[in-house]
């Protein structure tokens, strides 16, 4: 009894340290990372993780429209960002400095660098191809959508960090904006026009931080969500350009 | 059986053998060994994030030229020259090896202008300009104005080594000949915009860097109005064109202190942005572009004008030909003009024609005697590198480049 027990014993101790042994852990504190709103920046604004915004896997995406590429791939690809980057740490770091407020760049050598690759590399085979990324930028009205796949694309596209519509409830962030009363009435109060405030709602859609505009959204690119869907989007919200008209008591 | 996976591991101890279980315990304390060095000989093996971008060759002349649009670098394998041809004969004896993304900004445009090659250090220096401005209607963009940067790039692939902040508005980077200084000029007219009849605030910077320390600040040094192109002279005296106020400045290389500037006609502008030092007896050749003439000054004690020729079109970089011959390529028309200093006279204009290149912008030569012209054309599509027979300026061959190339600069082994 007392050997069964023993050998019990040195069986589980010993499943113990197999199972913490190899790339498990690494890429199991990779993933951690990944899933981290805190370890990758030390912004305390900061309110997004990788997967806030990116896919693991392009089967994965499947009902969401992720303004990142599907991470799967990316150990092997070499051109990120529509070209502008050539190196997977450049583009990881680029990431973090734009949407996550980490001014410091991620060494590839430091144990988060580690852990991040290691458990990227899990993720392969993906896609090894560029991604395409279509920055729209010069911005302009587009044509006005249809409410009803206006508000299935905005759960698959906006939802995830702003919440419901009119409500903001499950968004991201109190600091995220509650769409759309939160920022009409921001830019109301800054003189704009309703048809402004529609374009301003386009740009930052398709600009993000990026050419000018400032903030920490992602932007979509038309690959992502084409026109004729954030027209949709943007009739499902209201934000038609149109001066609303004073309801009768 | 991976003795590394736990379901396995699970399942053989799940044996009702006494003997089983002891022998699988054995076993697993062989794995658990087998897995650690396993583990750490593919930790060692894999190396984090491993740099997948294209080496450049180091035996073969190459030239790297910045597209400012593109906020790319594209590397031209020049090969051995001597043969290529344009109109039906063989295809252009140099190849684009690559389109090198580089910038610090993924999205917008960084505008890499300026490219210098640090010889003894095996770098690159770029700046980048943020030149573009940003329409939007949001009002947080109405007064983005970023400040530029000086980035070093590695010579095998660009990646970015080290980078040092600048003023906005960066426009050119010049190394000093024993290579211990960079000086950046800033094209700055916002300030004259928003000082308007205040020369002294209207004034841009200067900056100089010292390439082992670039975690300094840049030594600033105020100097003119919208400042654009500037060079070192072999002496280490300092020429910029001073284009707010129509002149050329020359710094002392020690002290930074104006030493002489020359205004060649004050009733008129003449817009002087263009600087090209001859090495042998470092006079410098000044493009003046709205009066279409382009000059060259003396530099001893005084700054004196020695020759000044008149051009049909916009005389952009000139090129030292030999001690008394400049190539001057002008846009309006496009054409390269081949000014005898000896007679001041123009020997020879010979317009391009626009399927080989459009806005000629300035020119390279090889040890060897090669010459290639970078042709800029415009803000939406690829500018050309061409190179041409020296004795006739005919096409020798001719290949893509990105959007508003600058010039090329060449790394000879």
């Amino acid at each position: 009894m007392m050997r069964a027990r023993l050998v019990t014993s040195c069986s589980a101790a010993l499943v113990a340290v197999c199972l913490g042994c190899g790339p498990t852990s690494l890429e199991e504190q990779g993933a951690a990372l990944a899933a981290s709103t805190t370890a990758l920046s030390p912004s305390t604004a900061n309110i997004y993780a990788c997967l806030t915004c990116h896919a693991e896997a392009a089967d994965d995406a499947r009902g969401h429209l992720f303004p990142g590429a599907p991470l799967a791939g990316a150990t092997t690809r070499t051109s990120f960002w529509a070209g502008q980057e050539n190196d997977l740490l450049e583009s990881i770091n680029a990431c973090r400095a734009a949407f996550m407020g980490a001014s410091t760049p991620l060494e590839a050598d430091s144990t988060e660098g580690e852990a991040l690759y290691a458990y990227l590399l899990s993720l392969e085979p993906g896609d090894p191809g560029p991604i395409p990324f279509t920055v729209q930028r010069t911005i302009v009205d587009i044509p006005r959508g249809s409410v009803e796949p206006g508000r299935s694309l905005y759960d698959e596209a906006c939802a995830g960090c702003h919440g419901a519509p009119h409500s903001g409830d499950g968004r991201l962030s109190d600091r995220v904006p509650v769409l759309p009363e939160d920022s009409v009435a921001s830019h109301l109060a800054l003189g704009y026009s309703y048809r402004l405030i529609r374009l301003v709602f386009i740009e930052k859609v398709r600009h993000g931080p990026f050419l000018g505009y400032g903030g920490d959204m992602p932007p979509l690119s038309l690959e992502v969500l084409n026109d004729e869907g954030l027209g949709d989007i943007l009739e499902a919200l209201g934000v038609t350009g149109e001066t609303p008209t004073r309801e009768t008591p | 059986m991976t003795w590394c996976q736990k379901e396995d591991l699970l399942s053989a101890l799940r044996s009702p053998s006494a003997f089983n279980r002891l022998a699988l315990v054995l076993l697993a304390a062989l794995a658990a060994v087998a897995c650690e060095s396993s583990s750490a000989a593919d930790s060692e093996a894999q190396e984090a994030f491993p740099n997948l971008r294209p080496r450049f060759p180091v035996d073969r002349p190459l030239g790297f030229i910045a597209n400012q649009d593109s906020d790319t670098v594209s590397v031209i394998d020049l090969g051995e020259g001597g043969q290529g041809g344009m109109g039906g004969q063989s295809a252009a004896a140099f190849t684009v090896l690559a389109q090198v993304p580089i910038g610090r900004d993924p999205v917008d445009f960084d505008g890499p202008r300026s490219l210098v090659f640090d010889r003894a250090r095996d770098v690159f220096y770029v700046a980048l300009t943020y030149s573009q401005s940003v329409t939007s209607v949001h009002v947080m963009s109405a007064s983005a104005r970023r400040a530029g940067y000086l980035q070093v790039l590695a010579r095998d692939d660009l990646r970015p080594l080290e980078e040092v902040r600048l003023q906005p508005a960066a426009f050119a980077v010049a190394l000093s000949p024993d290579g211990s200084e960079l000086a950046a000029t800033h094209y700055d007219t916002y300030l004259p915009t928003v000082n308007a009849g205040d020369p002294v605030k209207s004034r841009a910077v200067v900056a100089f860097v010292e390439p082992d320390a670039l975690e300094r600040a840049p030594a600033e040094v105020a100097l003119c109005i919208a400042p654009a192109d500037i060079a070192y002279q072999p002496g280490g005296a300092i020429l910029v064109a001073c284009v707010g106020d129509d002149s050329i400045a020359v710094l002392d290389g020690t002290t930074k202190e104006v030493t002489a500037t020359l205004d060649i006609d004050v009733s008129a502008p003449q817009k002087p942005v263009w600087l090209e030092v001859d090495a042998g007896s470092g006079k410098v050749a000044v493009s003046y572009e709205v009066t279409r003439r382009v000059g060259v000054l003396d530099s001893g004690d005084e700054l004196t004008l020695e020759h000044l020729v008149q051009l049909e079109g916009v005389p952009r970089r000139p090129f030292w030909l030999s001690a008394s011959r400049l190539i001057v390529p002008t846009v309006d028309p496009d054409a390269l003009v081949v000014v005898d200093l000896a007679t001041d006279s123009i020997e020879q204009a010979l317009r391009l024609d626009p399927a080989d290149c459009r806005a000629p912008g300035s020119l390279t030569e090889l040890a060897g005697g090669r010459l290639f012209l970078v042709c800029q054309n415009n803000h939406f599509e690829p500018g050309t590198l061409l190179e041409l027979e020296r004795s006739s300026l005919a096409v020798l061959g001719r290949v893509e480049l990105g959007l508003f190339p600058d010039r090329m600069v060449v790394d000879e082994p």
